[in-house]
């Protein structure tokens, strides 16, 4: 299978960069295809300008070649997978613009004319995986709920109609409190999901 | 006593106040959420509110942490670049964040403003020993999301509402205890006719005319 792994993090020295390390090399071993995308590295423009936003509805939305590379990536896949750390019960403010930016109508989904509804436009993804780490518990963030994770597991698995993509959620709460060993856990945790994938 | 009577005096206590920090994240101001936008500026100007607009786009903010940033989080510097909105978080009494719902939440011009700017010493503190922040916005006791979606309430539904989510519960836990929320909403918006957006319009000037709640606290009080 082509996978997509987009990474979210500014310090390459990061946990979040060793879970990344660890999602590509488990793909690859399991035979899969695998193209990445370091969000911060490619210094991906976070905001969506005044000139796309009054073509977002026209017939050609994408006018940044390098938005228009990730769209042909995320067309081109069938795994698409978001590493990236939660922060205020979201993800980054990169990856929220990377989903705002390339995921727009023609490359994710359409807009029925007549109805104003939103037709699916991943037909390609068979799957779906988030893993992110958290500073704070599960329970807080059943609370305040957790906003990232429903943007990948609810508003972009929406726009993926197959029946057959499967979703998979991978957190790590409790970040600060935790020991190494939890984290080499979660390493391997991560290893082991995505060999399986 | 009766139970309403109980929290109407609660309620009565909580700081009041006319100033009023405006936040507004959309690249055209000749949109229909920039009208948005000046409807709640005239309201609460007219109601006598002292207001204070801050726009994202027109003030160049970039949103993505970056990499100085994030290794100094646990300190949180203030650098001169966010120190005026930082400023503006501890002199309101009173927040309106007026955006469009991009992907089911904020854009993320404005993600990255909370990322970016409500920092540990500005926004929370996190005291040793416990698990849970400690709001340090206690000065902002309102707390209105003036928003338009392009989908309907049923495809915000099954997404989840995360944008509403976050400002309502997330961001509002960081403000007064006490402090009120409003979610003012346009949904729909790529269905909608003209005679739609112009009653939503009205409704947020009326709603901020109404002091930014349904009881009626008086002009401008938000």
């Amino acid at each position: 299978m082509r996978f997509l792994v987009v990474l979210a993090h500014p310090d390459p020295e990061s946990f979040t960069r060793a879970i990344f390390d660890h999602v590509l090399e488990a793909l690859g071993n399991a035979g899969h295809e695998v193209t990445s995308i370091d969000l911060y590295a490619d210094e991906f423009e976070t905001r969506m300008s005044l000139p796309e936003r009054l073509a977002y509805e026209g017939p050609s939305p994408i006018l940044d070649p390098l938005v228009q590379h990730y769209a042909d990536l995320v067309k081109g896949c069938e795994g698409l997978v978001f590493v990236y750390p939660t922060w205020w019960w979201g993800m980054p403010a990169i990856l929220k613009g990377f989903l705002e930016r390339v995921l727009v109508p023609g490359v994710s989904f359409s807009l029925d004319p007549v109805t104003n509804k939103v037709k699916p436009g991943l037909s390609n993804l068979r799957r779906l995986v988030g893993v992110s780490t958290y500073g704070s518990s599960r329970l807080a963030m059943k609370f305040f709920n957790d906003g990232g994770r429903r943007l990948v597991m609810r508003c972009v698995r929406l726009l993926a109609p197959r029946i057959r993509c499967r979703a998979t959620w991978l957190p790590l709460y409790r970040l600060d409190h935790s020991t190494p060993t939890e984290r080499n856990a979660f390493l391997a945790k991560v290893t082991a999901t995505m060999g399986r994938l | 006593m009766n139970l309403k009577g109980l929290f109407a005096g609660a309620t009565r206590k909580r700081p009041t106040g006319k100033r009023v920090v405006v936040v507004f994240a959309h690249p055209n101001r000749s949109s229909f959420v920039g009208a948005m936008l000046d409807r709640c500026l005239s309201s609460l100007r007219s109601g006598g509110a002292e207001v204070r607009l801050i726009d994202l786009y027109a003030d160049g903010f970039v949103p993505a942490m970056s990499r100085s940033e994030w290794n100094r989080y646990p300190e949180g510097a203030v650098t001169a670049e966010i120190e005026y909105y930082v400023h503006s978080l501890r002199w309101a009494d009173a927040l309106v964040l007026v955006y469009p719902t991009w992907f089911g939440s904020q854009p993320a011009i404005l993600k990255g403003w909370f990322d970016r700017v409500w920092l540990p010493g500005v926004a929370f503190s996190l005291p040793e020993g416990r698990g849970h922040l400690r709001p340090l916005l206690r000065n902002i006791a309102s707390l209105t999301v003036v928003t338009s979606h392009g989908s309907g309430k049923l495809m915000n539904a099954l997404q989840g509402e995360p944008g509403k989510r976050a400002a309502l519960r997330g961001f509002r836990s960081l403000c007064n205890r006490r402090c009120r929320s409003s979610w003012v909403a346009f949904y729909g918006n790529d269905g909608a006719s003209d005679p739609d957006r112009h009653a939503f319009l009205g409704r947020v000037t009326r709603h901020f005319a109404a002091g930014g709640d349904r009881s009626g606290r008086g002009p401008g009080g938000v």
